[in-house]
C-alpha cells in the first residue's frame, strides 16, 4: 500500500490500453490473413499494405453504427454485459512481465490475479445472454457457464503443477525459475492440457460453444450491434493475449532468450500461441457441447490430476 | 504525502464498503431473480475488496476466484436450468424477513461496542501469504484435514443423492 507510484500506474494503464487495442487490430488481421491463406485466397488486401489497416476501417464503421436493444431486453444488463466482459482485462494485464522490470504491478500473487479476473469474462457472456431476451443468446450464455465449470478445474490443476515446481505465484519468479530449461519440456502433459484449456477459456473454435453460428445464430452476442458488439471482440482478443502471455510465462520461460531484447522475445512467444489458436480455429471442426463436456470432465480432469500428483511426489522425493 | 495516502485509502475503503452494502440490498430486494444474482456478485466482489484493503490480497483473490468464479457461476448454471428464471417476479418481502436483518445488526453492534476501546491505527500492513500455508499445514493441520474430509463427504453425498434420484426415475442407471 505504501509505495504506490502514481506516475508508474498512469503510464502502465495507458500502455495496457495501447496493448489491448493494438493487439485486437493485429490479431484480427492475422486471423483473416491466416484464414485466407489456409483456404487458398488472399484475405483482406485493399486497405493499407496487404490489408493491415482493414481492422481499423472496420472499427470506424462499428463505432458509427447505432446500438439497438431489443424491446423486452433487460436494458441494464444489456448495457452492462460488454463492460463486465472488457474491464477486468485492464487489471489482469497489470502483473504480466514483458521483461524482468517491465511490468505494471509487481505482486506475489500475480498468477492468481490473472486467473481470478480471467474468470469474470464468463460473467459478461452470461449477463449478455440473459439480458438480451433472445433464446439463442440465453442458450449461448448457459453453454459458456457449463464450459467454464468443465475446464476450470483442469486449468487450475495445471497451473498448480507449475506453481509447486517454481515455488511461487509471482509471474516474474516463475519465468526466472526456467532459466535453465523451459517447463514445456519438463511438463509436456501440463503444457498440452493448458493449451486445450486456454482455447476453451477464450471461447475459441473448436470450442466456441457460446456463439456456435451453425446452431445458435451468433450465440450470446446475437442481439448486439455497433460498439457493444466490438467490445465483446476486444475482450475476446485481449483474453487470448492474456492467456497466451500466461502460457509464455509458465511454459516458455517468459522474456528470456538470446540476442533479441526481452520484450521482443516475450511478444514473439505470445504471438506464437495466438497463431496456434488461430490455426486451430481454421483446421478443426467445432465439437458438440456434449463432446466438449466429456473432454473436460473425463479426459482433462483425470490427466491433470494424475500429472499434479506425480509432480508433487517427485518434488517431495 | 502520508496524509494524502490515508485519505485515498479511507475513500476507496468507503467506496468498497458502499458497493458491498448496495450489492447485498440488491440481492435481497430485487424482484427479478437475475438482478438478485447480480447483486450477490457485486457484494462478493465488494467483500474481496474489503479483504484487499485489510492487507490480504491473497484472500481477496481467492474470494474472487472461489465465490465469484465458482460459486456464483454454479448458481448461475442452476438458475439457467430453472424455468423462466428472469421473467417471474419474486414475492415481495414479508415481515419475517426482518429477522435476518435485525439479528446480524445486533451482533455487529455488540461487536463494535466490545471493540470500541481499540485504538485507530493507520493502513493495515500486508499479510505474508506464505505464513497462511505454513500455519495451515503445520499448527492447524488437523482442522484443515477435517474440513477437507467434510467436503469430500459432501461431494460423495451429493453424487449418491443424484444417483438415487436418477435410479428412481429411470428404474436403472
Amino acid at each position: 500500500m505504501k509505495d504506490i507510484n502514481l506516475l508508474h500506474i498512469i503510464i502502465s494503464l495507458l500502455g495496457i490500453m495501447g496493448i489491448v487495442s493494438l493487439n485486437a487490430v493485429l490479431v484480427v488481421w492475422l486471423e483473416r490473413k491466416t484464414a485466407g491463406r489456409m483456404q487458398f485466397r488472399h484475405g483482406p488486401m485493399e486497405v493499407g499494405f496487404h490489408g493491415i489497416l482493414q481492422t481499423l476501417a472496420d472499427g470506424i464503421k462499428l463505432v458509427s453504427k447505432q446500438l439497438v436493444a431489443p424491446n423486452h431486453a433487460d436494458t441494464a444488463l444489456f448495457i452492462l454485459a460488454p463492460v463486465v466482459s472488457l474491464v477486468p482485462i485492464f487489471v489482469a494485464m497489470m502483473p504480466i512481465p514483458f521483461s524482468s522490470t517491465m511490468l505494471a504491478h509487481e505482486t506475489d500473487t500475480g498468477l492468481l490475479l490473472v486467473i481470478a479476473l480471467g474468470l469474470l469474462n464468463t460473467l459478461g457472456i452470461l449477463l449478455a445472454g440473459w439480458g438480451s431476451d433472445n433464446k439463442y443468446g440465453l442458450l449461448g450464455g448457459t453453454r459458456a457457464v457449463g464450459q467454464i465449470l468443465a475446464y476450470k478445474i483442469p486449468l487450475l490443476l495445471t497451473v498448480l503443477t507449475i506453481v509447486i515446481m517454481a515455488g511461487s505465484f509471482s509471474l516474474r519468479e516463475i519465468a526466472l525459475a526456467q532459466h535453465g530449461i523451459w517447463y514445456a519440456f519438463i511438463q509436456p502433459i501440463a503444457f498440452l492440457v493448458y493449451i486445450v484449456c486456454i482455447v476453451l477459456e477464450t471461447n475459441r473454435s473448436p470450442f466456441d460453444m457460446a456463439e456456435a453460428e451453425s446452431e445458435l445464430v451468433a450465440g450470446f452476442h446475437t442481439e448486439y450491434s455497433g460498439m457493444a458488439f466490438s467490445m465483446f471482440f476486444l475482450a475476446e482478443y485481449s483474453y487470448m493475449f492474456v492467456a497466451s502471455a500466461l502460457a509464455t510465462v509458465m511454459f516458455l520461460g517468459g522474456w528470456q532468450g538470446p540476442f533479441l531484447p526481452a520484450p521482443i522475445w516475450f511478444v514473439l512467444k505470445v504471438y506464437f500461441f495466438l497463431f496456434l489458436m488461430i490455426w486451430f480455429r481454421w483446421t478443426f471442426p467445432r465439437v458438440r457441447i456434449d463432446q466438449m463436456l466429456m473432454l473436460g470432465w473425463k479426459v482433462l480432469l483425470p490427466i491433470s490430476l494424475i500429472n499434479f500428483l506425480i509432480t508433487a511426489v517427485v518434488l517431495a522425493l | 504525502m502520508d496524509n494524502f495516502i490515508f485519505k485515498v485509502y479511507y475513500l476507496s475503503f468507503a467506496i468498497v464498503l458502499a458497493q458491498t452494502a448496495a450489492g447485498g440490498v440488491l440481492a435481497v430486494a430485487a424482484k427479478n431473480l437475475i438482478h438478485c444474482f447480480l447483486g450477490m456478485v457485486v457484494a462478493l466482489i465488494g467483500v474481496a475488496g474489503l479483504y484487499y484493503h485489510l492487507g490480504s490480497p491473497f484472500i481477496a483473490l481467492m474470494q474472487v476466484m472461489i465465490y465469484v468464479g465458482a460459486v456464483c457461476v454454479a448458481i448461475a448454471f442452476g438458475l439457467s436450468l430453472t424455468r423462466k428464471a428472469g421473467e417471474e417476479g419474486l414475492k415481495p418481502l414479508t415481515p419475517i424477513a426482518l429477522i435476518p436483518v435485525v439479528l446480524p445488526a445486533g451482533m455487529l453492534a455488540a461487536t463494535l461496542k466490545g471493540l470500541s476501546h481499540l485504538e485507530k491505527t493507520g493502513i493495515p500492513r500486508k499479510l505474508d501469504e506464505s505464513a497462511i500455508g505454513w500455519h495451515l499445514l503445520g499448527k492447524y493441520l488437523f482442522p484443515f484435514e477435517i474440513i477437507s474430509v467434510l467436503l469430500t463427504m459432501a461431494v460423495i453425498g451429493a453424487v449418491s443423492v443424484a444417483l438415487i434420484r436418477r435410479r428412481e426415475q429411470n428404474g436403472n442407471i
